[in-house]
């Protein structure tokens, strides 16, 4: 690959070098001290913390350690929504701060149902901007750089308008594009690519897929981009390597956030080892999704986050129903903070669980039909459709060619039988026409919940 | 090899001198019915630099408590005051 230009390497490697190749103890060391105040800051500060560890008969003096963190029972976006919904509206009594504190309000992106609010103050959001700076280093932007800035701007949500700042900050010339004019007036983003010819484009892996598609495609011009960042759903491997291709580049770089937190958690670099999830701003716990109790790394579990930053709506073991994987630092770069090897892998409740012709019983995530899907051109795209909670007697999914086959009925058939030699499970393939899975807006509905209706 | 711990006391110091002279000018700003002075140092610049202290300074995170929120414009109470308590704060020496 040609690009990205090397003259990026002769900035200094990290953003803050101090904390991110901090010797772990130390680091273990500052971030069990910032959990020590924020537990007492949430006790003191917000009704509901103050209840929630009552009730479990915990005093903020007993968790002085991250081991110490089960004593808390866990919370679930439920719970927030729950409590947000209790006088006074819209924070309940999740408020750790007065109102003359409130600055950014913000929604979140509504993926597992009803949005929820949140806000921050000044600090909180100036700190935040530092986070996402490092994250954004990390994925080698550097001030100079034309980004395109194609996150969601709008639906009340946060981190378009957040990302716009912390590009700002570092010297980059921001266009506050949006995600939506990708699907809905492709011409705009034409014209805005040809004319501007941005260096680096973020946006969801789904989203920047389609664009690369329609770029190469439809609209015959060469990508400009540089450097290309995604988030909002998992960067699956193979996509990446088709993104690196389209895009000619191969800074194609994972990172994480999620909308109760006001900076990104974690972020790839160029060694491409896995995403540094930043310790002293945000620690993590992985359990076993069966019993609860804490897994070590390597072990896939569910993701359960306690902020160190959140004063106006503390989190305190959240559990955020993904799924990942963890191991310790450090990497080649020499950040000493822990990486997770393919950053979140999904919603826990896109799990699949299905019989394998093995005998066994496989977790299908749609990553997994993702990598399958991607080594056919001729499939344009993909759903994955959930009959059940869990357990299913195969894998349904719903699939649309690029053109329409000749005989649609013999095209499924063939493609039941290659999925389900590539996945190992047997496969149930639905026909989408051409057109009909509609380009997202914004994230990709990868999973159809029948079973909830 | 330069002296990079040398280095970050001497930037942290420079950048209190910095915090006491804004929050001068500010009060300065309010006094003398100057919004356009007074809000964007305390909207803007007071909390950037409060986090680089914060940061620079051991990565505190009792960042809030300790940055100038009495200069912060009550905006909040023109919302009907509906989230007004008292922040107890809790010392970073004590945890």
């Amino acid at each position: 690959m040609a690009r990205p230009s090397p003259r990026r390497k002769e900035w200094p490697l990290y953003w803050d070098r101090r904390i991110e190749t901090m010797p772990w103890d130390e680091l273990m060391r500052l971030a069990e001290k910032k959990l020590r105040y924020i537990i007492h800051f949430a006790y003191l500060n917000s009704r509901f913390y103050k209840e929630h560890l009552d009730k479990a008969g915990v005093s903020p003096g007993d968790v002085r350690t991250i081991s110490d963190l089960p004593k808390i029972p866990y919370i679930v976006k439920d719970d927030v929504r729950h409590k947000m919904q209790v006088d006074p509206i819209p924070y309940g009594t999740h408020a750790g701060l007065p109102d003359r504190f409130h600055y950014k309000i913000a929604t979140s992106t509504g993926t597992t149902g009803r949005p929820t609010y949140n806000v921050w103050s000044p600090a909180e959001e100036a700190y935040a901007r530092d986070i996402n700076a490092r994250n954004f280093w990390a994925m080698m932007m550097r001030p100079g750089d034309v980004y395109l800035n194609a996150w969601r701007m709008d639906f009340n949500y946060a981190w378009g308008v957040r990302f716009y700042k912390t590009a700002w900050m570092m010297g980059m010339k921001v266009i506050p594009h949006g995600s939506a004019p990708i699907a809905t007036m492709p011409q705009l983003t034409k014209r805005t690519i040809e004319e501007l010819r941005p260096t680096v484009v973020g946006g969801t892996p789904s989203g920047l897929y389609h664009l690369a598609r329609m770029m190469v495609e439809e609209w015959g011009i060469e990508p400009p981009f540089e450097v290309v960042h995604t988030a909002g759903e998992p960067l699956v491997r193979e996509v990446r390597k088709k993104l690196q291709d389209i895009y000619n580049t191969e800074y194609v770089f994972d990172f994480f956030g999620f909308s109760e937190i006001p900076f990104t958690e974690m972020a790839e670099d160029p060694w491409f080892e896995g995403d540094h999830w930043w310790f002293d701003a945000t620690v993590f716990e992985i359990l076993d999704p069966d019993t609860k109790e804490p897994m070590g790394p390597g072990e896939r579990g569910e993701l359960v986050v306690t902020s160190l930053i959140n004063h106006t709506l503390p989190i305190i073991r959240f559990n955020v129903e993904d799924i990942a994987e963890y191991r310790e630092g450090p990497g080649g770069c020499g950040r000493t903070h822990p990486m997770f090897p393919y950053g979140v892998l999904g919603r826990e409740e896109w799990l699949v669980k299905v019989k394998g012709f093995d005998g066994r019983f496989h977790y299908i995530l749609p990553w997994d039909v993702e990598a399958a899907v991607r080594e056919f051109p001729e499939i344009k795209d993909y759903q994955v459709i959930k009959k059940t909670r869990l357990e299913h007697d195969r894998l349904y999914v719903r699939l649309e060619p690029v053109k329409e086959p000749r005989d649609p009925d013999a095209w499924v058939r063939e493609y039941e039988e290659k999925l389900s030699s590539r996945l190992g499970v047997p496969v149930k393939v639905e026909y989408a026409p051409p057109g009909t899975i509609q380009p997202p807006i914004w994230k990709k509905t990868y999973v159809i919940h029948e079973w909830k209706k | 090899m330069p002296d990079k711990e040398g280095e970050y006391a001497e930037i942290l110091s420079l950048l209190f001198d910095a915090l006491e002279k804004l929050r001068k000018a500010s009060r300065i700003a309010e006094e003398a019915g100057i919004p356009f002075v007074m809000l964007p140092i305390r909207t803007m610049i007071l909390p950037i630099l409060h986090e680089l202290v914060a940061q620079l300074d051991g990565y505190r995170n009792d960042f809030v408590a300790s940055s100038d929120m009495e200069l912060w414009p009550r905006i909040g109470e023109y919302a009907g005051g509906r989230f007004d308590f008292e922040v107890k704060r809790v010392r970073w020496e004590e945890v």
